[in-house]
């Protein structure tokens, strides 16, 4: 009888261990998978995959970093969708939900605002704040973290540039304005009359198709900023004299040629009609 | 060999039994009704949405086979445990499992052998509502690649939902029994992320990391998830691994 019982125990042991070991290496092998998680997204215009941009700031990221959602848990669903694919991409990545009625102290303490939802991006001890849920808003947010404050793109005015009000095509630079800002750029118009002073903190400086002629002053603005550091990206049409008059820009292209940068006056002529 | 031998016994066993037509009929209404709602509201958002002047169609993956593929999900949780229920509880009624145990037969065959039987009829069942998504190709467009990424996950869900059921089968006498406990476990399995999901704390991580339909939740989307579908093949694996040793526990316990 007693070895009856014993040898039971023993197989029962002998269970028990092999359970031990088979739950220790599912274990494992799942805890590897979660943090080596690979993707196949099947949709067909690859919606549920990130872009290679964002993909490529969050593998780049050394310290932590946290993605806090603020909203009511009916709001919890959709952000998940979005933040699993951060979550996949590195380890790195943590995502906190937090429901706004609940963490109402904490809430305020974070400086919660309406509209819901609020979603902070911490990078390190730099905190930046995403205005929607979506790729472009919390990438940014990351990558406004990670440089250290916001990029600005300047566009000079004054002297018959494109407008960045202007989204009608042609000349208007309305378009490439709301383009740039969607990639996580701000955008700043920077008037070169009356007085021609072009802020450090732009991260370039667009100078796009003035018609008239610089004056001094906006010249030497431009050439200060250029040499103490600032980039600039100058397109200056050729000099016309046919419907609208645009001036030579003597000064500017003057500059430009004390910097090697030579300006050819061709034209491209589209005779289909088309055009 | 031994394994398709009894895989075809036991789905022979199941088709002689009113079993596998209840289930399938049961299953078929179901998803039937949940198809029916989905194209229904559809139909009514599309509508909407060309009144209100929008030019891009609405997807019909993500309104129709989404859904209805996470609602065949959850449904997969009620007739599991109605397959799995006779597996090893059926055998031990009627004693014939001390002839299994004591027969040539390895117990990996047997095991494999009935959870393959299971994963058939399953599959079967799961084919019906193919059958409803012919609908939507033969009236609409859909991408047939989500839909296939998402058939896997039903798949995968599945052959875990099995290998657990046939493990609770194979602990007791009682069919009854079995069945309530498996529908238990499964029930357990699913709600576990109801309270976890959105909890950040490590603790709240790994048991939501447990829930089986958490884990189907890319594959609805369309995307293959290798974290996800390792989960679902350790699970296979640790539901037979407990059916053998359960198994063994026959001979050393007798």
């Amino acid at each position: 009888m007693a070895t009856t019982k014993t040898h039971r125990a023993a197989n029962f042991a002998q269970a028990a261990v092999y359970t031990l070991i088979v739950i220790a290496i599912l274990g494992v092998a799942n805890f590897l998978a979660n943090r080596y998680n690979k993707s196949f997204d099947a949709t067909a215009n690859k919606k549920y995959t990130l872009s290679d941009q964002t993909a490529k700031v969050v593998k780049n990221i050394q310290g932590d970093l946290t993605i806090t959602y603020w909203d009511r848990p009916n709001g919890f669903p959709n952000a998940q969708d979005l933040f699993d694919r951060y979550k996949g991409l590195s380890p790195k990545v943590d995502v906190q939900y937090k429901d706004v009625d609940k963490n109402r102290t904490e809430a305020i303490a974070a400086g919660v605002k309406n509209p819901l939802p609020n979603i902070f991006v911490k990078v390190g001890n730099k905190t930046e704040t995403a205005k929607s849920l979506t790729e472009e808003e919390v990438t940014g947010a990351m990558v406004r973290a990670l440089k250290g404050g916001d990029r600005t793109v300047c566009f000079t005015s004054g002297y018959g540039e494109g407008s960045t009000t202007d989204t009608t095509g042609g000349e208007g630079l309305g378009n490439a304005k709301d383009l740039t800002e969607k990639n996580n750029y701000k955008t700043q118009v920077v008037p070169l009359i009356p007085k021609a002073d072009i802020p450090m903190d732009c991260t370039i400086l667009v100078v796009a198709g003035p018609k008239r002629d610089y004056l001094q002053p906006a010249v030497d603005a431009i050439k200060t900023y250029v040499e103490n550091g600032g980039r600039a990206l100058i397109m200056l049409d050729p000099p016309l004299q046919f419907k609208t008059t645009i001036d030579e820009n003597p000064g500017l292209v003057a500059v430009l040629d004390s910097w090697g940068v030579k300006m050819d006056k061709d034209l491209v002529l589209d005779l289909s009609g088309v055009g | 060999m031994n394994t398709i031998t009894i895989a075809r016994r036991e789905l022979s066993s199941y088709f002689r039994s009113p079993i596998a037509y209840g289930v399938m009929c049961f299953f078929a209404l179901i998803v039937g009704f949940f198809f029916y709602s989905a194209v229904r509201f559809f139909l009514q958002q599309s509508l909407q949405a060309t009144m209100m002047g929008q030019s891009v169609p609405l997807n019909v993956n993500e309104w129709v086979v989404r859904n209805v593929l996470s609602n065949i999900s959850v449904v997969g949780l009620f007739i599991i445990p109605m397959i799995t229920m006779r597996l090893f509880a059926e055998e031990k009624r009627t004693g014939t499992i001390e002839l299994l145990v004591t027969s040539p037969l390895r117990d990996s065959e047997i095991i494999l052998g009935k959870w393959l039987a299971a994963f058939i009829l399953y599959l079967a069942i799961l084919g019906i509502s193919v059958l409803d998504m012919l609908v939507l190709f033969a009236y609409g467009n859909p991408d047939w690649r989500p839909m296939a990424v998402g058939y896997l996950g039903l798949i995968l869900q599945g052959g875990c939902l099995l290998a657990i059921g046939a493990f609770i089968s194979s602990t007791t006498r009682n069919q009854i029994v079995a069945g309530v406990a498996t529908f238990g476990v499964c029930l357990l399995l699913w709600v576990l992320d109801w309270v976890s999901q959105f909890e950040s704390s490590k603790l709240f991580s790994v048991i939501s990391y447990l829930s089986v339909t958490s884990h189907f939740d890319s594959f609805a989307r369309g995307v293959l998830d290798s974290k996800d579908a390792i989960y679902y093949l350790s699970m296979i694996v640790f539901g037979l691994f407990l059916t053998g040793r359960s198994m063994e526990s026959i001979r050393w316990r007798a």
